[in-house]
């Protein structure tokens, strides 16, 4: 078993060089780029400046010389996978480049975001399992009851309502009528000044709409999932037998059918990880929250390659690792799961 | 004397809104240290009758109608749920047909098999558990019963696990076993070791076996006596060798005529029942044998025969089994 994770650890370094090289290639073929955003920027001022003095050199604003070195700067004058292996020999050694929007150490504007994110990611994870798990398990043991069909109901509709239309209508509602909560941002103006509990505060009721918008959506389908993947285990033999030894039904669910019926679950853990970091744009915009998500749609609209590249470094890896995470769970959890050696006994 | 006293079962299952009595009318009694053997094709309610006695018919769709069950002159069914807990598993085991499912996959051996202890002698040390557990392992034929403890159900063949299930059985020493259909699913030599098995611990410890098959060899080779069902009623009950020898319901002599003999010459057609088993939504008033049986009468169709003595200790449920027998 140790081998099989070695060697997934291992293919983890091909998966991620196809990975990088594929959008790398991308931002070279698509059209824009830093040199073009620069350039109209500039005949912008231009017009500002001399508004009826066009330039000799056909509407640009920059020499052909200056041009090229621009070109030089961002590497655009040599082969794509020359560049591209120029821009991995740098990640190697943690350097992801600078901004051409900032001009700051891309690895600077990520971490900048990532507490926010981490701090939204990790509470998503905690609200879908802590709420999934035990409500799956109530719907599964009161199958069709009252209780089952409403919880599915506002489950479902949490489900098909776009996150950002729960978003909208949170802000409205809660917001803006009734001013319950702050419009938007990751913490109030005045954080810095607050005590610890003063602090802790203002952070939960800042992050009180945005979580809830985020998690609506998610918790259909591990709820779903926990409640079948029970049912089908309480229907299962072993759970018989184990109540004709003499145990009653509730010990029989937590002592047997509970570890069973989370293997499904456990499958789906390790890409939960990656989820921590991406984020919803639209969800961060309408908060106002400086998370992952605003940061990856702003420097793709603004063709910012580096930051692109950086935010793609980092959540392929978490992707990949968090692949590998599953795995370690279901083997945890499930002992016939015996990865690698060609040991199967049935 | 009789441990346990089926008097007049009725169970009935809620299939989406329609109710059905799948058991009708089920009557018969267990003797201390006796092998009774339930005998019938499937559906017939023999694996239900098994399932109402020990109080694990499936909720909340099925349900006894009518009738009784007593063990020790205790009515089950009538039971509180924690003194019910105490005879399940503990004075009335059952063992399953399926030991590839019945086992928990996630738990090694040794803690299910500890798991009877623990719900029914809590104040045993572990340490004595474990020397049980072993021991029970070695009762019921397990090579290394040591390394067996540790290892999950996946890393035993199927014989092995119902080795497992006979031995969780038995651990808080059972005055009923009921194992329905518990060799069906394994192979011929397994089959044939598992009967052994069972018939040995019988001896060593003297409990009354509910044998619960469709294989009428199985029958004679281990039970002293037999009740015959079909479609949900009792078609006849005798002591084993009276039913071989001379079985009065159409429907036993059809089983047994069934039954292919080596003394036949070699390409015989075999003798089959015509027809098939009524469905439960559309079983007939009258006798429910009626549609497949060759001496079939009117009164057959009108009115549903009682279960009467034919001979002493031999009791049938048919119009006509004076008239056909012989």
């Amino acid at each position: 078993m140790t081998s099989y994770f070695i060697r997934r650890f291992l293919l983890i370094v091909p998966t991620f060089i196809g990975v990088t090289i594929l959008v790398f290639t991308l931002t070279r073929l698509v059209p824009g780029g830093p040199i073009e955003r620069m350039m109209s920027e500039a005949r912008l001022a231009g017009d500002e400046t001399a508004a009826s003095s066009y330039d000799s050199q056909g509407g640009s604003t920059l020499s052909d010389a200056q041009l090229e070195d621009l070109k030089a700067y961002y590497g655009f004058d040599k082969p794509v996978v020359v560049s591209y292996f120029e821009w991995l020999g740098k990640v190697l050694v943690l350097d992801l480049g600078r901004s051409t929007r900032y001009s700051d150490p891309v690895w600077d504007t990520i971490t900048d975001r990532l507490p926010v994110s981490i701090f939204y990611g990790i509470w998503t994870l905690i609200l879908t399992y802590g709420v999934c798990i035990p409500l799956g398990m109530y719907k599964a043991i009161r199958h069709k009851t009252a209780f089952d069909n409403v919880t599915s109901a506002v489950i479902f509709a949490g489900y098909a309502i776009p996150s950002y239309v729960v978003a909208l209508l949170l802000l409205t509602i809660f917001a803006a009528n009734l001013e319950w909560f702050p419009l938007g941002g990751f913490v109030g103006p005045d954080f810095d000044e607050l005590s610890l509990i003063g602090k802790a505060g203002d952070l939960f009721i800042h992050a009180v709409l945005p979580l809830i918008a985020y998690t609506a959506g998610s918790f259909a389908f591990s709820t779903i999932l926990m409640k079948n993947s029970l049912m089908d285990n309480l229907a299962a033999e072993y759970v018989r037998t184990a109540v004709a030894k003499g145990m009653d039904f509730k010990r029989a669910i937590f002592g047997h059918a509970f570890r069973n019926s989370l293997i499904p679950l456990a499958t789906g853990f390790g890409n939960n990880i990656s989820l921590i970091l991406t984020g919803s744009f639209l969800i961060e915009k309408i908060f106002n929250i400086d998370g992952f998500g605003l940061l990856g749609f702003e420097s793709l609209v603004e063709r910012d390659y580096p930051v692109v590249m950086g935010i793609l470094v980092l959540s392929s890896l978490l992707f990949l690792i968090g692949n590998i995470l599953s795995d370690i769970c279901v083997a945890l959890v499930d002992p016939r799961v015996k990865f690698g050696s060609g040991e199967t006994s049935q | 004397m009789s441990i346990l006293e089926i008097d007049e079962l009725s169970v009935a299952f809620d299939t989406e809104g329609e109710i059905v009595t799948v058991v009708d009318r089920v009557s018969f009694d267990l003797e201390a240290g006796e092998t009774l053997g339930v005998v019938g094709e499937s559906g017939c309610g023999k694996s239900v009758t098994a399932l109402s006695i020990m109080g694990l018919l499936p909720k909340p769709a099925g349900r006894i109608q009518g009738g009784d069950i007593r063990f020790k002159g205790e009515s089950l069914p009538s039971l509180a749920p924690e003194r019910m807990r105490d005879i399940r598993g503990n004075r009335i085991a059952m063992i399953f047909q399926e030991p590839m499912t019945a086992l928990n996959p996630v738990q090694r051996i040794g803690r299910q098999l500890a798991e009877t202890y623990l719900l029914h002698q809590p104040d045993l040390d572990a340490d004595l558990i474990h020397r049980r557990c072993l021991g029970l392992l070695d009762q019921v034929g397990i090579p290394a019963p040591e390394q067996r403890l540790t290892e999950y159900p996946h890393q035993l063949s199927g014989g092995m696990r119902q080795r497992v299930m006979i031995a969780m059985a038995l651990a808080s020493k059972p005055d009923i076993l009921i194992a329905d259909e518990p060799t069906t699913a394994l192979d011929v030599t397994i089959q044939a070791q598992i009967l052994e098995l069972l018939r040995d611990l019988q001896r060593e410890t003297g409990m009354a076996i509910i044998f619960i098959t469709h294989d009428l060899g199985v029958i004679a080779e281990l039970c002293s006596r037999a009740v015959v069902m079909y479609a949900g009623r009792m078609a006849e009950q005798a002591p084993i060798r009276p039913l071989f020898a001379g079985p009065l319901h159409p429907y036993t002599r059809g089983l047994l005529a069934s039954i292919p003999r080596l003394e036949d010459e070699p390409k015989t057609v075999l003798t089959t029942i015509p027809g098939v088993v009524p469905g439960i939504d559309e079983l007939p008033s009258g006798c429910r044998f009626a549609n497949r049986c060759p001496h079939v009468k009117d009164l057959c169709n009108r009115e549903a025969p009682e279960l009467v003595v034919g001979e002493p200790g031999h009791r049938v449920a048919c119009h006509r089994w004076r008239e056909i027998d012989a």
